[in-house]
């Protein structure tokens, strides 16, 4: 039985990877199986009890527990009623870019999603725009977002030295939960394994 | 309790961040003012004349800085120890023996922090909506001593956020990252965003811990006689080199301006989050 040498084994490698019918299947393969797992993060993301709760907006129910069933993440941060913050963010991790970089005897692939200081520095405050109120679910987040609505129930105090709050200040404290940095992680994790498949 | 890791890294952090911030921002001025008796239930057996401003820099690291204030009394000169004297640094004032004549007319030199620096032990909507803090500025006011005590603005209340311990090398060692937030109070937006850009330029920054017993102040808050020649910050926090923390990252941000119009009118707030790295063995 004939065999083949390793030069020629190279050799026939070579023109393979440089053949349309290979990449046009490695592109199959990889865009079928990105688009599942993109598509279970996104459903991760959309169950998240942090999403579900903010984009319940102001009249929600604390589903995530973060302030231990009393009033709501939408109204805690800060966010005016009717502001979407969920949908820009959901946009953002719909983003990718698959690339694919041809070798002598194989073709990588990388594949570009955001960072977490991507998204991180797209979710502001609604009222302290340098901080990040996803990372605020993760690190602990200020519940002063809940007095500076914009809303005529706030003005200022007639001796010009405090702010009238509507109601008490509230002496609960918020929880932190794992939540984009989990979900991007384990995101990360599964991209990468599909990075490392050699074709 | 004994000291632990948290309690070790606020105490060094706070006296990195007055110092870094006096230092980097020269955030500090030198005042000659009268100074007033008042009684002080607290302090027994001692004679207090107060100054109209609190927290006095006693940083000798500090250029420029009168950290020996000079105070003069109807004879002249008093000098430390004459007749009891003792300064107090964090509450702008200075203390005489109890036989000390009270009708004494007082008056001194001394250098204000242009923001006095404090360990917030509140919540970020508590400590803004609170609007009860005496002003370190005492423009078209009648001078008289500021009461002890009470807090004064401009003011960093620094406080600790999240610690978790992160796996970093084989044998136990942790990268423990602990976030710090620095709520800013200023008089005008020049001061804050001198504040913020000071400290937005402390990323990557090492600093030395500092034990409790590092502490500079006395109990009546005047420098310790230990530090015989002068507490200066960068000797004290040298002793501390081999066992530091890193500055990872700085996160300065304001309250956006149409926030600002629900904010006490003589107030300008900022926040700096920093996030601190310690390599360490936290199951040793």
């Amino acid at each position: 039985m004939a065999t083949l040498s390793a030069k020629n084994t190279k050799k026939i490698q070579r023109q393979v990877v440089r053949g349309n019918a290979f990449k046009k299947e490695v592109r199959r393969i990889i865009e079928k199986e990105f688009s599942q797992l993109h598509k279970e993060f996104l459903a991760t993301f959309d169950n998240h009890p942090v999403t579900l709760e903010i984009k319940g907006g102001p009249s929600s129910s604390n589903i995530s527990r973060t302030l231990s069933g009393t009033g709501n993440l939408f109204t805690y941060i800060g966010f005016n009623e009717g502001s979407d913050p969920i949908t820009p963010l959901r946009e953002l991790l719909q983003t990718y870019e698959i690339k694919y970089h041809p070798k002598q005897e194989s073709l990588r692939v990388n594949i570009d999603v955001p960072s977490k200081e991507k998204v991180f520095a797209s979710t502001p405050l609604p009222w302290a725009t340098g901080r990040s109120w996803t990372r605020g679910i993760e690190r602990g987040i200020s519940g002063l977002g809940q007095y500076l609505v914009k809303s005529a129930k706030i003005r200022k105090s007639k001796s010009g030295h405090a702010i009238q709050v509507k109601g008490r200040v509230r002496a609960g404290k918020f929880s932190n939960i794992q939540y984009m940095s989990a979900l991007l992680n384990d995101y990360y994790k599964k991209i990468k394994k599909l990075e490392n498949k050699i074709f | 309790m004994k000291t632990v890791y948290q309690h070790e890294l606020l105490n060094s952090f706070y006296l990195w961040f007055d110092n870094f911030l006096l230092k980097k921002g020269q955030a500090h001025k030198n005042y000659s003012t009268d100074f007033y008796h008042y009684a002080d239930e607290r302090v027994q057996n001692k004679v207090v004349f107060g100054s109209p401003y609190k927290q006095w820099a006693y940083d000798k690291n500090i250029s420029g800085a009168t950290i020996n204030p000079v105070i003069s009394g109807d004879s002249g000169l008093i000098s430390e120890g004459t007749s009891g004297l003792t300064f107090d640094f964090d509450n702008g004032r200075i203390l005489f023996d109890s036989t000390f004549d009270t009708g004494n007319n007082i008056s001194g030199s001394f250098t204000v922090k242009d923001f006095n620096v404090y360990i917030g032990n509140q919540t970020e909507e508590a400590l803004i909506t609170a609007g009860k803090y005496k002003t370190n500025s005492r423009y078209g006011r009648t001078l008289t001593y500021v009461s002890p005590y009470d807090q004064a603005t401009p003011a960093a209340f620094l406080s600790l956020g999240a610690t978790t311990n992160e796996p970093l090398a084989f044998g136990g060692l942790d990268n423990t990252v602990t976030d710090v937030t620095a709520v800013i109070f200023a008089e005008n937006i020049y001061q804050l965003d001198g504040a913020l850009s000071v400290m937005a330029d402390a990323a990557e920054v090492v600093f030395g811990n500092i034990p409790f017993t590092g502490s500079p102040l006395t109990e009546y808050g005047d420098v310790k006689s230990e530090y015989s020649t002068g507490y200066d910050y960068i000797n004290v926090a040298s002793e501390g080199s081999g066992d530091q923390y890193i500055i990872n990252s700085v996160n300065v941000s304001k309250i956006s301006d149409s926030s600002t119009q629900v904010i006490p009118v003589d107030l300008f707030v900022g926040f700096i989050d920093f996030e601190i790295y310690k390599y360490r063995l936290p199951r040793s």
